[in-house]
Parts: C-alpha cells; sequence; structure tokens
C-alpha cells in the first residue's frame, strides 16, 4: 500500500489502537469509594472510617482533611490504616466557626505526597441544639505542594472504571456526527451537480454512520448496565436516540423501494438532508430541554471542566480522529464497491 | 373516559388523519394536472400551498373531531373543565407542525411504488416525537391549565426547521 496516499488509513489505525490501549491500560487517580457518615456535628469527635479506591494507604503516608468552602480545614489528629483500601480517620471537630448555618457543606480530603488529592465531597456539618465547647479549632488552608503530576483519569463516584466509556461510546457518537455531516455534503453536492459519485459517496457515508450508531447504542446500554443498572432506561435521550436510528433505516428503506437508479439517487439526497434537519432537534436539542439522565444534559454541558479533564482529552481527541479516519475508510471501499458495479452494468448493457 | 386518555387518543388521531390527508394531497393531482402546474408556477408555491392546504385541512378535521366528540359526551363531566380554546390553539401549532413534516415526505414517495407503507416508515419517527410532545402540552393543559412554554417553542422551531427544509428542497424533487 502506498504510504504517501493512505497516510490517513494508519494515522485511522495508530490513534484507534492508541485510544484502546491507552484508555484500557492507564489506572484511575485515588479516590474515596465510601465513608461511614455523612453528617458530622460540630463540637464532636468522630471515628471516620473511610474505604478508599486504588489507594495505597498502608504504603505511604497518607494525612487526612475535612474542609469547608471558605478556606478553613482541620487535620485528621488520628490516621489509623487498616489495610491500603480501608483507613479510620479520628476528626475533633472545633465547636463553631464562622458564617456557620444549620448545616453546612463540607469536603474530605485525603493527600499523599506521591499520588496527590483524592476527595469526596458530599459531606454535611450540622449544627447540635446546644453548644459542645471544645479546645479544637478550624485552621487556614496552607498552599499544600502538588503532587507530581501523573498520567491516570480522574475519579468520580459511581462512574468509577466505567469512565474510560467516553473513549468508545462518546467518541463513537461523534464520528457518527462526523461521517453523518459528510453525507450530507455529499447529497447537497449530488443535488447540486447531479453526478453518481456524489450519490455514491453520500450513502456510503450514511450506511456505515448508521453501524456506528448501532455499535455507539451498544457501547452506550452496557455501561448504562453499569452506571444505572439497567440495559435500556426511559431516558429522553435514548428515546431520542432510537427515532433518530428509525429516521436513518428509513434511508436504508427508501433506496430499496425505489428502482430507477436516477430517481432513487434524487430522492434518497433530499431525504438525506430532510432526516439531517430532523436528527439535530431530536439528539441536541430536546434532551437538553427535559431532564435526563444522561451526562451532558438538563442543562449542564458534557464538556465542562467537571466532566473532562485533560487526561480524559488526550485519549478522547485521538479515539474521535481514529474512528472517524476508520469510517471513512470503510465508507471509501464501499464506494469502490459501487463503483464496480457500475462500471460492470455499463459493460453488460454495451455488450 | 377521562380527560387524560382522551388526550392521549385524540392527539395519536391526529397523527393517523395527518398521514391520510397529508398522502392525499399529492396523489389527488392528476399527472397532466400536475404537469400544467409545472410550467405555470414555481415549485415554492407548489409545496407551500400543499403545506397550507395541509395544515388548514388538519386542523379543521382535528376541530370537527374535537366538537363532535364534546357534543356526544356531554355527559362527562371531566369535559365541563376541558380548556377547548387553549387545545384549539395547540391544535393549530401542532397540525401547522405535522403538516410540515409530512408534506416533503409525501412528495418523495410519489415515485415509488407502495406510498402508504413508505410514507409511514418516513414520516413516522419525526412524527412521534411531536405526537409526543403534543400529549404532554395537552395533559398540562388539563391538569394545571398552563402552557409548557419549553415545548410550545419547540414545536414552533420544528416547524421552522422542516418547512424550510421542505421549501428547498421540493425543487430537486418536483423536476422529475
Amino acid at each position: 500500500m502506498n504510504i504517501k496516499n493512505n497516510w490517513w488509513k494508519y494515522l485511522g489505525v495508530l490513534c484507534f489502537i492508541y485510544a484502546i490501549t491507552a484508555g484500557l491500560l492507564i489506572p484511575l487517580k485515588p479516590g474515596i469509594a465510601e465513608i461511614s457518615e455523612h453528617s458530622l456535628y460540630s463540637g464532636s469527635s468522630v471515628d471516620l472510617s473511610v474505604r478508599g479506591y486504588n489507594t495505597s494507604f498502608a504504603e505511604e503516608n497518607y494525612s487526612g482533611y475535612i474542609r469547608l468552602s471558605g478556606s478553613q480545614q482541620i487535620k485528621a489528629s488520628g490516621f489509623n490504616v487498616l489495610d491500603n483500601q480501608n483507613a479510620i480517620l479520628h476528626f475533633e471537630i472545633p465547636h463553631s466557626f464562622e458564617e456557620q448555618e444549620k448545616v453546612s457543606e463540607a469536603t474530605l480530603v485525603i493527600n499523599s505526597p506521591l499520588h496527590g488529592y483524592a476527595i469526596y465531597p458530599n459531606l454535611r456539618i450540622l449544627k447540635p441544639e446546644t453548644d459542645i465547647p471544645n479546645n479544637a479549632q478550624w485552621e487556614n488552608i496552607l498552599e499544600v505542594t502538588e503532587a507530581d503530576w501523573k498520567f491516570a483519569f480522574p475519579y468520580r463516584n459511581i462512574i468509577v472504571e466505567t469512565i474510560r466509556n467516553t473513549f468508545y461510546h462518546v467518541a463513537i457518537w461523534m464520528a457518527m456526527f462526523v461521517l453523518l455531516t459528510i453525507a450530507l455534503v455529499y447529497s447537497i453536492l449530488y443535488l447540486r451537480k447531479g453526478k453518481p459519485v456524489h450519490d455514491h459517496v453520500a450513502s456510503s457515508f450514511t450506511y456505515i454512520s448508521l453501524v456506528f450508531g448501532v455499535i455507539g447504542v451498544a457501547t452506550g446500554s452496557v455501561w448504562a448496565r453499569f452506571s444505572w443498572g439497567a440495559f435500556w432506561t426511559n431516558d429522553v435521550k435514548l428515546n431520542m436516540v432510537a427515532i433518530s436510528m428509525m429516521i436513518y433505516l428509513a434511508y436504508g428503506i427508501l433506496r430499496a423501494s425505489i428502482d430507477d437508479n436516477d430517481k432513487k439517487a434524487k430522492t434518497a439526497a433530499i431525504y438525506n438532508i430532510f432526516a439531517y434537519a430532523a436528527m439535530i432537534p431530536l439528539i441536541m436539542i430536546i434532551p437538553r430541554l427535559t431532564a435526563s439522565l444522561h451526562p451532558g444534559n438538563g442543562g449542564n454541558p458534557a464538556f465542562g471542566t467537571d466532566d473532562m479533564d485533560n487526561t480524559l482529552r488526550m485519549v478522547f481527541y485521538p479515539a474521535i480522529i481514529g474512528l472517524g479516519l476508520i469510517g471513512g475508510w470503510i465508507a471509501q471501499i464501499g464506494i469502490r464497491i459501487k463503483k464496480i458495479e457500475e462500471k460492470l452494468i455499463n459493460r453488460a448493457l454495451n455488450d | 373516559m377521562d380527560a387524560f386518555s382522551y388526550n392521549s387518543i385524540f392527539w395519536v388521531l391526529i397523527l393517523i388523519l395527518s398521514t391520510n390527508f397529508a398522502l392525499r394531497a399529492f396523489t389527488k393531482t392528476k399527472e397532466e394536472e400536475s404537469y400544467f402546474l409545472y410550467h405555470l408556477v414555481s415549485s415554492y408555491h407548489i409545496i407551500f400551498a400543499k403545506l397550507l392546504y395541509n395544515w388548514i385541512v388538519i386542523f379543521i378535521g382535528g376541530v370537527i373531531f374535537l366538537l363532535s366528540s364534546i357534543i356526544f359526551h356531554s355527559s362527562l363531566e371531566s369535559f365541563m373543565t376541558f380548556p377547548i380554546v387553549q387545545f384549539i390553539f395547540l391544535l393549530l401549532v401542532s397540525s401547522l407542525c405535522l403538516s410540515s413534516t409530512f408534506s416533503l415526505p409525501s412528495a418523495l414517495v410519489l415515485t415509488s411504488n407502495n406510498k402508504g407503507t413508505l410514507l409511514g416508515i418516513l414520516s413516522f419517527p419525526i412524527s412521534i416525537p411531536i405526537t409526543l410532545v403534543c400529549i404532554n402540552l395537552g395533559g398540562e393543559l388539563i391538569s394545571k391549565q398552563t402552557w409548557n412554554m419549553s415545548g410550545l417553542l419547540l414545536l414552533l422551531s420544528v416547524v421552522l426547521i422542516m418547512s424550510t427544509v421542505s421549501l428547498f428542497l421540493f425543487k430537486y424533487n418536483w423536476q422529475s
């Protein structure tokens, strides 16, 4: 194979292999999976038993803090390590602090010099009915030296290891949108110029993006089984995706049901543009208007800093490029098959 | 039958009604007639006229169905508080929405052999979400007497997108 003309195929395969290996092999950052108590009373002393994920309590010097939303924190006075994943932290919670309300939000932070932070945000500090004065004091947060940057994916509660699905499920949808857009452009070109090649390109790209869509639904469904508990939920986005898959299946049926080649190409091109225009509000707008379980809907964009970070992006973008190029490759083979078919038909007609 | 189940059945019926009407708008035109029209006016006028015709027909059909069902079931207590005027306004918007989604596919299926089935396949995926939104809007009208503005805007945006696409694309279909 000629490298000069086919460099994009190599690039696609390389990106895809990189996305598979890096996406599956790179570990997650340490995180806190579970703590024994979520509501703490100020002025009391508590033993928090903490279960970590990917942590190594026994091998390193960890220290624990409870941080308020302002700039105050307390350090754990005792850090009893049970094993690498389990530890019991002892906190003496001061009886009062500035701007104290009935319920104050706090964060549990576990810090190690080697692995960096692990945080657990859903901690509440309650004000008791009667004040219990004690000697403990909130201290100001000092500048903490950052741990050496390590290539690791962020830890998210509940999602945990399935965060890797970003590289496959989300990336394949993005690649699908790119391929569909290419199909749209060639459909418009066919209507303007009327060359049969443009129709071949449009139909090949539409078919391969339909396959990509089915794979996207399948990977999303497997992910949903682990994080939502069911393969298919009655979520808005899922239903809309099913409907837009039906729209593109109808494209195939439309092509199959018209005999005349010229008419078929024209009708298919018109319907393709129509389907694209119908799909955008279905997938992009309706799920954002309503509450949805799906990350990135109900108002919060999935590409904000809360959902993506730079380590994820380093695998996510190559995955999109790789999948898109591989899709383009498959579509190119489809175009070639159609060209050969056309040539054979023409030869048979001439004989 | 209570007002909520009536609401759902009503919108499903409107959906089926609009499929039939949209198909009739094109199949009832004779070939000589359309050839004559092709030379007389531009394609924009044709699709605009068909769209308008579908809108009016679906709307009138829906209103007749609504009024007759209310007249013949006047004994039902739930219809005493039925928001008829708001419902008719919703019908006005949704029939425009349905006619704009059905007009282009019904023109597309003319070239194929079994028109009815193909029209169903082509346009049902698009019209089902519209029907769902309409059922939600109607349900809110009945229960809370309020408009869900985002749903209404969604319908209007679908009208805008679909009618624009239809207006531009019909030209290519009309030539053949």
